[in-house]
Protein backbone atom coordinates (compact mmCIF):
# COMPACT_ATOMS: atom_id res chain seq x y z
CA UNK A 1 0.00 0.00 0.00
CA UNK A 2 2.82 2.24 0.55
CA UNK A 3 4.65 2.28 -2.78
CA UNK A 4 1.26 2.92 -4.54
CA UNK A 5 0.92 5.81 -2.70
CA UNK A 6 4.38 7.06 -3.29
CA UNK A 7 3.99 6.29 -6.76
CA UNK A 8 0.88 8.38 -7.04
CA UNK A 9 2.89 11.38 -5.08
CA UNK A 10 5.77 11.35 -8.41
CA UNK A 11 2.57 12.18 -11.04
CA UNK A 12 1.39 14.44 -8.93
CA UNK A 13 4.94 16.24 -8.97
CA UNK A 14 5.43 15.69 -12.73
CA UNK A 15 1.98 17.73 -13.29
CA UNK A 16 2.93 20.67 -11.80
CA UNK A 17 6.31 21.06 -13.98
CA UNK A 18 4.47 20.88 -16.80
CA UNK A 19 3.14 23.92 -18.58
CA UNK A 20 -0.82 24.21 -18.14
CA UNK A 21 -1.86 23.75 -22.26
CA UNK A 22 -5.02 25.35 -22.95
CA UNK A 23 -6.24 24.81 -26.46
CA UNK A 24 -9.04 26.41 -27.45
CA UNK A 25 -11.12 24.53 -30.11
CA UNK A 26 -13.57 25.94 -31.89
CA UNK A 27 -16.84 23.92 -32.29
CA UNK A 28 -17.55 22.94 -36.14
CA UNK A 29 -20.68 24.47 -36.62
CA UNK A 30 -18.83 28.45 -36.18
CA UNK A 31 -15.47 27.07 -38.15
CA UNK A 32 -18.11 26.16 -41.19
CA UNK A 33 -19.90 29.75 -40.10
CA UNK A 34 -16.93 31.72 -40.87
CA UNK A 35 -15.91 29.58 -43.67
CA UNK A 36 -18.98 30.18 -45.51
CA UNK A 37 -18.48 34.15 -45.06
CA UNK A 38 -15.24 33.71 -45.87
CA UNK A 39 -16.42 32.01 -49.29
CA UNK A 40 -19.64 34.79 -49.44
CA UNK A 41 -16.98 37.47 -49.70
CA UNK A 42 -14.96 36.15 -51.82
CA UNK A 43 -17.78 35.17 -54.24
CA UNK A 44 -18.79 39.05 -53.64
CA UNK A 45 -15.40 40.45 -54.88
CA UNK A 46 -14.73 37.79 -56.90
CA UNK A 47 -12.96 40.40 -59.43
CA UNK A 48 -9.36 40.53 -59.58
CA UNK A 49 -9.42 44.14 -60.73
CA UNK A 50 -11.16 44.97 -57.25
CA UNK A 51 -8.50 42.56 -55.18
CA UNK A 52 -5.99 45.92 -54.78
CA UNK A 53 -8.70 48.00 -53.20
CA UNK A 54 -9.08 45.98 -50.35
CA UNK A 55 -8.01 45.99 -46.74
CA UNK A 56 -5.94 49.29 -47.81
CA UNK A 57 -6.09 52.08 -45.32
CA UNK A 58 -8.36 54.98 -46.21
CA UNK A 59 -6.13 57.75 -47.54
CA UNK A 60 -7.21 61.59 -48.08
CA UNK A 61 -7.85 61.33 -51.76
CA UNK A 62 -9.41 57.93 -52.27
CA UNK A 63 -12.63 57.51 -54.13
CA UNK A 64 -13.30 53.68 -53.81
CA UNK A 65 -12.47 51.49 -51.24
CA UNK A 66 -13.68 47.87 -49.99
CA UNK A 67 -14.47 47.13 -46.44
CA UNK A 68 -12.84 50.87 -45.71
CA UNK A 69 -11.27 51.02 -41.59
CA UNK A 70 -12.27 53.12 -39.45
CA UNK A 71 -14.84 54.47 -41.09
CA UNK A 72 -18.43 54.63 -39.37
CA UNK A 73 -21.50 56.91 -39.72
CA UNK A 74 -23.90 58.23 -36.83
CA UNK A 75 -26.67 55.59 -37.42
CA UNK A 76 -24.95 52.41 -37.80
CA UNK A 77 -26.38 49.77 -36.46
CA UNK A 78 -24.89 46.93 -34.51
CA UNK A 79 -23.05 44.82 -36.34
CA UNK A 80 -23.40 46.61 -39.53
CA UNK A 81 -20.14 46.66 -41.60
CA UNK A 82 -19.52 49.35 -44.25
CA UNK A 83 -18.73 46.77 -47.59
CA UNK A 84 -18.21 50.25 -50.09
CA UNK A 85 -16.77 53.33 -49.47
CA UNK A 86 -17.35 55.70 -52.32
CA UNK A 87 -16.54 58.95 -53.45
CA UNK A 88 -16.92 60.84 -56.67
CA UNK A 89 -13.79 60.47 -58.82
CA UNK A 90 -10.58 62.86 -58.11
CA UNK A 91 -10.66 63.81 -61.90
CA UNK A 92 -13.86 65.56 -61.19
CA UNK A 93 -12.23 68.01 -58.63
CA UNK A 94 -9.78 69.10 -62.04
CA UNK A 95 -12.04 72.27 -63.07
CA UNK A 96 -11.43 74.16 -59.25
CA UNK A 97 -7.93 72.63 -58.77
CA UNK A 98 -6.85 74.83 -61.95
CA UNK A 99 -8.69 77.75 -60.96
CA UNK A 100 -6.38 77.24 -57.84
CA UNK A 101 -3.47 77.09 -59.69
CA UNK A 102 -4.10 80.28 -61.98
CA UNK A 103 -5.26 82.52 -58.97
CA UNK A 104 -2.23 81.44 -57.39
CA UNK A 105 0.02 82.07 -60.08
CA UNK A 106 -1.73 85.17 -60.71
CA UNK A 107 -0.69 87.80 -58.76
CA UNK A 108 3.04 86.43 -59.89
CA UNK A 109 2.06 87.91 -63.54
CA UNK A 110 0.56 90.79 -62.29
CA UNK A 111 3.96 91.45 -60.45
CA UNK A 112 5.89 91.02 -63.40
CA UNK A 113 3.65 92.79 -65.95
CA UNK A 114 2.27 95.71 -63.34
CA UNK A 115 4.13 98.34 -65.84
CA UNK A 116 0.79 97.87 -68.25
CA UNK A 117 -1.74 97.66 -65.48
CA UNK A 118 -2.96 101.78 -63.92
CA UNK A 119 -2.77 100.90 -60.24
CA UNK A 120 -2.50 103.89 -57.83
CA UNK A 121 0.34 103.91 -55.41
CA UNK A 122 -0.33 102.42 -52.02
CA UNK A 123 1.84 102.36 -48.80
CA UNK A 124 3.80 98.91 -48.45
CA UNK A 125 1.74 97.92 -45.93
CA UNK A 126 -1.40 98.21 -47.47
CA UNK A 127 0.30 95.80 -50.43
CA UNK A 128 1.28 93.55 -47.67
CA UNK A 129 -1.93 92.78 -46.30
CA UNK A 130 -3.71 92.80 -49.38
CA UNK A 131 -1.24 89.90 -50.98
CA UNK A 132 -1.77 87.84 -47.29
CA UNK A 133 -5.32 88.60 -47.60
CA UNK A 134 -5.18 87.47 -51.16
CA UNK A 135 -3.30 84.09 -50.50
CA UNK A 136 -5.81 83.61 -47.36
CA UNK A 137 -8.95 83.52 -49.41
CA UNK A 138 -7.20 81.00 -51.77
CA UNK A 139 -6.58 78.92 -49.35
CA UNK A 140 -10.09 78.97 -48.01
CA UNK A 141 -11.02 78.52 -51.94
CA UNK A 142 -9.13 75.49 -52.24
CA UNK A 143 -9.93 73.98 -48.28
CA UNK A 144 -13.96 74.22 -48.91
CA UNK A 145 -13.84 72.80 -52.87
CA UNK A 146 -11.20 70.00 -51.06
CA UNK A 147 -14.40 69.18 -47.87
CA UNK A 148 -17.09 69.24 -50.52
CA UNK A 149 -15.84 66.73 -52.57
CA UNK A 150 -14.26 64.82 -48.99
CA UNK A 151 -17.60 65.15 -47.43
CA UNK A 152 -19.81 63.56 -50.26
CA UNK A 153 -19.97 60.24 -49.95
CA UNK A 154 -21.76 57.21 -50.31
CA UNK A 155 -21.61 54.21 -48.30
CA UNK A 156 -22.90 50.65 -49.09
CA UNK A 157 -23.50 48.00 -46.02
CA UNK A 158 -24.83 44.33 -46.13
CA UNK A 159 -28.70 46.06 -45.77
CA UNK A 160 -28.37 49.60 -46.48
CA UNK A 161 -27.17 52.31 -48.76
CA UNK A 162 -26.12 55.78 -47.40
CA UNK A 163 -25.74 58.83 -49.49
CA UNK A 164 -24.27 61.84 -47.87
CA UNK A 165 -24.35 64.99 -49.45
CA UNK A 166 -22.59 68.42 -48.69
CA UNK A 167 -23.50 70.68 -51.06
CA UNK A 168 -22.44 74.53 -50.77
CA UNK A 169 -21.57 74.38 -47.07
CA UNK A 170 -24.50 75.14 -45.71
CA UNK A 171 -26.89 72.34 -47.46
CA UNK A 172 -26.01 68.67 -46.07
CA UNK A 173 -28.18 65.56 -46.05
CA UNK A 174 -28.07 62.25 -45.22
CA UNK A 175 -30.25 59.83 -46.70
CA UNK A 176 -30.66 56.05 -45.94
CA UNK A 177 -32.47 53.26 -47.50
CA UNK A 178 -32.94 49.51 -46.85
CA UNK A 179 -31.53 47.02 -50.05
CA UNK A 180 -34.55 45.17 -49.44
CA UNK A 181 -36.46 48.41 -50.94
CA UNK A 182 -34.44 49.18 -53.98
CA UNK A 183 -36.48 48.21 -57.06
CA UNK A 184 -34.42 49.17 -59.54
CA UNK A 185 -30.05 49.82 -60.35
CA UNK A 186 -28.46 51.38 -63.44
CA UNK A 187 -25.63 52.98 -64.51
CA UNK A 188 -24.27 55.53 -66.91
CA UNK A 189 -21.16 56.05 -68.33
CA UNK A 190 -20.54 58.68 -71.33
CA UNK A 191 -18.10 60.84 -72.44
CA UNK A 192 -14.11 60.40 -73.29
CA UNK A 193 -13.22 60.98 -69.56
CA UNK A 194 -15.12 59.03 -68.10
CA UNK A 195 -14.04 56.05 -70.61
CA UNK A 196 -10.54 56.62 -69.83
CA UNK A 197 -10.72 57.39 -65.89
CA UNK A 198 -13.31 54.73 -65.47
CA UNK A 199 -16.03 56.75 -63.54
CA UNK A 200 -19.70 57.05 -64.29
CA UNK A 201 -22.88 57.73 -62.68
CA UNK A 202 -24.87 55.29 -60.32
CA UNK A 203 -28.53 55.80 -60.55
CA UNK A 204 -30.77 53.19 -57.80
CA UNK A 205 -34.48 53.95 -57.87
CA UNK A 206 -36.28 52.78 -54.33
CA UNK A 207 -39.72 52.17 -52.88
CA UNK A 208 -38.82 54.56 -49.72
CA UNK A 209 -39.86 57.94 -48.99
CA UNK A 210 -36.58 59.02 -51.08
CA UNK A 211 -36.97 57.68 -54.11
CA UNK A 212 -33.92 58.30 -56.07
CA UNK A 213 -30.14 57.60 -55.03
CA UNK A 214 -27.72 58.71 -57.20
CA UNK A 215 -24.30 58.14 -57.09
CA UNK A 216 -22.43 60.65 -59.20
CA UNK A 217 -19.44 60.09 -61.06
CA UNK A 218 -17.77 56.77 -58.61
CA UNK A 219 -15.03 55.18 -59.71
CA UNK A 220 -15.39 51.47 -61.76
CA UNK A 221 -19.15 51.70 -61.67
CA UNK A 222 -20.03 48.44 -63.46
CA UNK A 223 -18.11 46.88 -59.96
CA UNK A 224 -20.23 49.26 -58.02
CA UNK A 225 -23.28 47.65 -59.58
CA UNK A 226 -22.51 44.34 -59.06
CA UNK A 227 -21.66 44.82 -55.55
CA UNK A 228 -24.87 46.11 -54.74
CA UNK A 229 -26.40 43.29 -57.02
CA UNK A 230 -25.30 40.33 -55.60
CA UNK A 231 -25.96 42.18 -51.93
CA UNK A 232 -29.34 42.59 -53.23
CA UNK A 233 -30.07 40.20 -55.70
CA UNK A 234 -31.38 41.56 -58.62
CA UNK A 235 -30.86 42.26 -62.49
CA UNK A 236 -28.66 44.28 -64.11
CA UNK A 237 -29.61 47.27 -66.26
CA UNK A 238 -26.54 48.65 -68.27
CA UNK A 239 -26.98 51.73 -70.58
CA UNK B 1 -15.51 121.99 -35.81
CA UNK B 2 -15.33 118.91 -37.27
CA UNK B 3 -11.36 119.30 -37.99
CA UNK B 4 -11.24 116.40 -36.13
CA UNK B 5 -13.41 114.09 -38.15
CA UNK B 6 -11.38 115.13 -41.47
CA UNK B 7 -9.27 111.75 -41.29
CA UNK B 8 -13.06 110.02 -42.26
CA UNK B 9 -12.39 111.49 -45.79
CA UNK B 10 -9.19 109.92 -45.74
CA UNK B 11 -9.04 106.98 -48.95
CA UNK B 12 -6.53 105.27 -46.65
CA UNK B 13 -8.98 105.64 -43.86
CA UNK B 14 -11.24 104.17 -45.81
CA UNK B 15 -9.05 101.54 -47.48
CA UNK B 16 -8.40 100.04 -44.30
CA UNK B 17 -11.95 99.63 -42.91
CA UNK B 18 -12.56 98.01 -46.25
CA UNK B 19 -9.82 95.70 -45.45
CA UNK B 20 -10.76 95.34 -42.03
CA UNK B 21 -14.50 94.30 -43.02
CA UNK B 22 -13.58 91.73 -45.37
CA UNK B 23 -11.37 89.95 -43.04
CA UNK B 24 -14.17 90.04 -40.04
CA UNK B 25 -16.37 88.75 -42.96
CA UNK B 26 -14.26 85.82 -44.17
CA UNK B 27 -13.16 85.19 -40.78
CA UNK B 28 -17.35 84.61 -39.32
CA UNK B 29 -17.26 82.27 -42.81
CA UNK B 30 -14.18 80.47 -42.04
CA UNK B 31 -16.05 79.95 -38.65
CA UNK B 32 -19.42 78.63 -40.37
CA UNK B 33 -17.15 76.52 -42.67
CA UNK B 34 -15.73 74.51 -39.56
CA UNK B 35 -18.97 74.39 -37.76
CA UNK B 36 -20.21 72.79 -40.40
CA UNK B 37 -17.10 69.81 -40.89
CA UNK B 38 -17.24 69.24 -36.96
CA UNK B 39 -20.92 68.31 -37.58
CA UNK B 40 -20.31 66.17 -40.86
CA UNK B 41 -17.55 64.70 -38.96
CA UNK B 42 -19.69 63.95 -36.37
CA UNK B 43 -21.94 62.07 -38.56
CA UNK B 44 -19.37 59.95 -40.83
CA UNK B 45 -15.71 59.57 -39.27
CA UNK B 46 -13.46 59.06 -41.85
CA UNK B 47 -9.71 58.42 -40.71
CA UNK B 48 -8.02 61.44 -42.12
CA UNK B 49 -10.80 63.82 -40.81
CA UNK B 50 -8.56 65.43 -37.66
CA UNK B 51 -6.58 66.37 -40.58
CA UNK B 52 -9.26 68.38 -42.06
CA UNK B 53 -10.33 70.11 -39.21
CA UNK B 54 -6.75 70.63 -38.32
CA UNK B 55 -6.35 72.46 -41.64
CA UNK B 56 -9.16 74.72 -41.19
CA UNK B 57 -8.74 75.63 -37.66
CA UNK B 58 -4.64 76.26 -39.09
CA UNK B 59 -7.20 79.12 -42.07
CA UNK B 60 -8.62 80.50 -39.18
CA UNK B 61 -6.09 81.32 -37.08
CA UNK B 62 -4.44 82.70 -40.55
CA UNK B 63 -7.18 85.17 -40.60
CA UNK B 64 -7.50 85.80 -36.80
CA UNK B 65 -3.22 87.20 -37.25
CA UNK B 66 -4.16 88.86 -40.02
CA UNK B 67 -7.30 91.18 -38.80
CA UNK B 68 -5.15 91.74 -35.84
CA UNK B 69 -2.20 92.48 -37.60
CA UNK B 70 -3.88 94.77 -40.41
CA UNK B 71 -5.73 96.25 -37.23
CA UNK B 72 -2.45 97.69 -35.70
CA UNK B 73 -0.07 98.69 -38.50
CA UNK B 74 -2.67 100.25 -41.35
Amino acid sequence: MADIFVAKKKKIELKDELPPIKKEVTPLFETELKQEKKEEKDQRFAHEELFHFRNKEVSLFSSFHLYPSNVFFKEQEEGEEIILLLRKHFMTNFPWIAIAIIITIAPVIFFIFRSYFPVPPLPDKFNVIAFLFYFTVVGAYVYMNFISWFFNISLVTQGRLIDVKFIDIIYHDMAITRLSLVEDISFTQSGFLRSLFNYGDIFVQTAGEKLNFDFLAVPEPDHVLNIIENLMGGQKDVQ
Amino acid sequence: MYSNLQFLLNPFFLLKVMILVMIFVFLVFMLIVLNQVRSMAKRVNQPKTPLIVTIGIVILLAAASLFLTSLVIL
